[in-house]
């Protein structure tokens, strides 16, 4: 059936309606024929059973009183019957009494000669349990007495002839009810095929134009009818979705764009804050700290008292500590203000890092650096802001890294990402731990806070890893004590990349 | 003894054997023509329909009588004796005398008249008139007479004759199965008679 399932809905209803109707035809063709051969065949067993009564019955004082002349005259009758090819009438002990033979038929045996050779066939294909003659006996009786035997044999051949006419006839009404319901099926299939070529039309031109607007026209109130509305109603509602997604999205957008300023206003204002109130400090803890570092300087000249240099000392260190946190908040400052200001270009972050761990590797000597470093990965970055961020990374680890064991450095390739890990064993993150990376903010307990430590390092590590489309984050490790922090930056992707991931 | 002696001895004896023979086959037709009539006669009744009242007043049984001189032999009587008509087994009575009594005229439906009773036919005919009795004999001339039925033997074969208006004087209805087997006759009126 896979030709029909591959064939135009138009021909494959046509062939449906075609296919059932002759299946139909022949069924019922078939059954009257059958019907009709058994009746005939029965009407004739009839027709001859009566005859057989009537001239038995007629026969009976030939038979008593042993006139065969008569018998044979009575028998004579049934030559008006040309299928009757022989009748016979037997006495009681089975001897011939009387006879009849067909003139149609030759020679003294009773036997018939058979039908023609299409009646043969037709006789042998279609009702094979009927043989060429049928013969009917009939006991001859007298006051209920048997007396004699009647036997009367026809021939089959009028009865095939009339059912190939019969046959002949239906096949003739069959061909003719083929083409009229070949008519009506052409004219018919249009109520289904319609519908559903309408169906695949919008549907063909909806993918093709992405257009939903498009509707199709229908008066049908049948289950065809009420798909074409349901699918009505879907491409009204697609529609109808598709505006409101396009509101919700322009709307997003909006929004986006309208937080995406603010938020950059707000940096400004706060970069701009911070600038001020670093030149703020700057300039007016400058002039106070050189007016007291003056004034120190000529008390320590004036008093000559030596026991008071150590105060003068202690004053002294507390106002470089002074210049350098000026110092560094001017830096962070000018940092946040700059960064993103900066440009990326492609880099080989591999080779990078390599050559910065090789020159830490140089410079701390004391310390153990392992390193894990894929190859060839490249991102779009600032060299210079990715070297700073990599210190103060391996800086952190040095400081917090218990004594005699490594500091491990990986680079790893994560599909359109790489993750820069640099662990260290120690003590573990404290509470607060998503604090570590604002800017003034260090959560060291006081064995591990050095004095020049204000909290910058880790900003300016959340603050390159942003700038270049990345984040940061600060994790307890799980075997051991000991912390690791894993920056992940977008992989670089070049034009030919990008184009071949769009094909 | 001698060859010739023997041969003469058989000779002798085929000779005997041709003289008795002769005799034998011709009592055998005579037995064969007497069984047809007896077997014929007693047939008929199986294609005449008595009125109801005559069969209903016998006793079960059917009447077949005999006037005259027994024209049967006990073969033919044999072949007939446990015949049955219309049901009924048939009852054989022989009246020699050739009269038949009021009680004789109750309970026969057949009467056999016998070639003994040649010459009374045409009283026995008088006396069985308008009666529902089927008449037959093998007299000839008997049914252009008033019988109803007369056997004729023509070349060893038994044909009959029927009176069909005897029949239908005697309320008796016969077959056409029967008239269509027989020669048809009309009686003989008085005038042609004289």
């Amino acid at each position: 059936m896979t030709w029909l399932q591959n064939l135009p809905i138009k021909l494959k209803l046509i062939a449906m309606m075609m296919i059932t109707s002759c299946i139909a035809m022949l069924l019922m063709a078939l059954a009257i024929a059958i019907n009709e051969a058994v009746t005939e065949h029965v009407s004739l067993k009839k027709e001859l059973e009566s005859l057989a009564q009537v001239i038995g019955s007629r026969s009976t004082g030939s038979l008593t009183f042993n006139d065969s002349s008569t018998a044979t005259e009575n028998l004579g009758a049934l030559q008006v019957k040309d299928n009757i090819v022989y009748a016979a009438i037997f006495q009681q002990d089975g001897t011939l009494f009387a006879e009849y033979k067909s003139v149609l038929q030759s020679g003294n045996s009773p036997s018939i000669n058979g039908p023609s050779g299409l009646i043969d066939n037709v006789q042998k294909i279609i009702i094979p349990k009927f043989s060429d003659t049928l013969e009917i006996t009939k006991d001859i009786r007298l006051e209920g007495e048997r007396i004699g035997e009647i036997l009367i044999i026809s021939s089959m051949e009028t009865f095939y002839t009339n059912l190939l006419n019969y046959l002949c006839w239906v096949a003739l009404i069959g061909i003719a009810c083929f083409g009229v319901s070949l008519v009506v099926a052409t004219r018919l299939h249009h109520l289904i095929s319609n519908p559903v070529l309408d169906l695949h039309q919008v549907t063909n031109s909806i993918s093709e134009k992405n257009d939903y607007s498009i509707r199709i026209n229908h008066d049908r109130d049948d289950e065809l009818g009420k798909l074409i509305t349901s699918f009505n109603h879907m491409l009204e509602q697609i529609q109808v979705r598709d505006q409101e997604l396009a509101q919700y999205s322009n709307q997003l957008e909006t929004q986006v764009a309208d937080r995406t300023h603010e938020l950059f206003e707000s940096r400004q204002r706060r970069i701009q804050w911070l600038e001020n109130m670093a030149r703020f400090l700057k300039h007016e803890l400058k002039n106070t700290t050189v007016g007291i570092k003056t004034s120190l300087e000529l008390m320590q000249r004036r008093t000559q008292n030596n026991t008071l240099d150590v105060y003068f000392e202690r004053a002294d260190r507390s106002l470089k500590y002074m210049n350098v946190l000026l110092e560094n908040v001017s830096n962070a400052s000018s940092l946040e203000a700059s960064v993103y200001k900066e440009s990326l270009s492609p880099m080989n972050l591999s080779k990078m890092i390599i050559s910065q761990l090789e020159e830490y590797r140089s410079v701390y000597t004391d310390s153990t650096i392992v390193d894990h470093v894929d190859e060839n990965v490249h991102i779009s970055g600032n060299p210079d802001r990715l070297k700073q961020m990599l210190e103060k990374l391996i800086s952190n680890a040095l400081e917090h890294c218990r004594k005699e064991t490594a500091i491990q450095v990986s680079v790893l390739k994560k599909q359109s990402q790489v993750e820069i890990r640099v662990e260290n064993e120690g003590i573990k993150l404290p509470e607060n731990k998503e604090r570590i990376f604002d800017l003034f903010v260090s959560l060291r307990d006081e064995e591990h806070q050095k004095s020049d430590s204000l909290g910058l390092g880790l900003y300016l590590v959340k603050l390159i890893a942003e700038s270049h489309g990345g984040w940061v984050r600060a994790e307890d490790l799980k075997a051991k004590n000991g912390v690791i922090f894993t920056v992940t930056l977008p992989l670089f992707q070049s034009p030919t990349t990008i184009s071949e991931r769009v094909v | 003894m001698s060859e010739s002696f023997y041969l003469r001895l058989l000779f002798f004896f085929n000779i005997v054997l041709v003289f008795l023979s002769i005799p034998i086959s011709v009592a055998d037709i005579r037995i064969k023509e007497d069984t047809l009539k007896a077997v014929y006669s007693f047939k008929f009744g199986k294609f005449v329909q008595w009125p109801e009242s005559k069969l209903n007043n016998s006793k079960k049984t059917l009447g077949y009588c005999i006037l005259g001189k027994n024209p049967f032999t006990n073969a033919a009587f044999k072949s007939i004796e446990n015949a049955l008509v219309k049901g009924r087994k048939l009852k054989i009575q022989i009246y020699s005398s050739g009269l038949l009594s009021d009680d004789a005229l109750q309970d026969c439906h057949i009467v056999y008249v016998s070639q003994s009773e040649k010459n009374h036919q045409q009283h026995i005919l008088a006396v069985l008139r308008n009666r529902p009795i089927l008449t037959i004999s093998d007299i000839d001339g008997f049914s252009q007479k008033g019988g109803m039925i007369t056997l004729i033997n023509i070349n060893e074969r038994i044909h009959f004759e029927i009176n069909p208006v005897a029949f239908k004087r005697a309320g008796l209805k016969v077959s056409s199965k029967l008239i269509e087997l027989a020669r048809l006759v009309t009686e003989e009126t008085s005038e042609h008679k004289q």
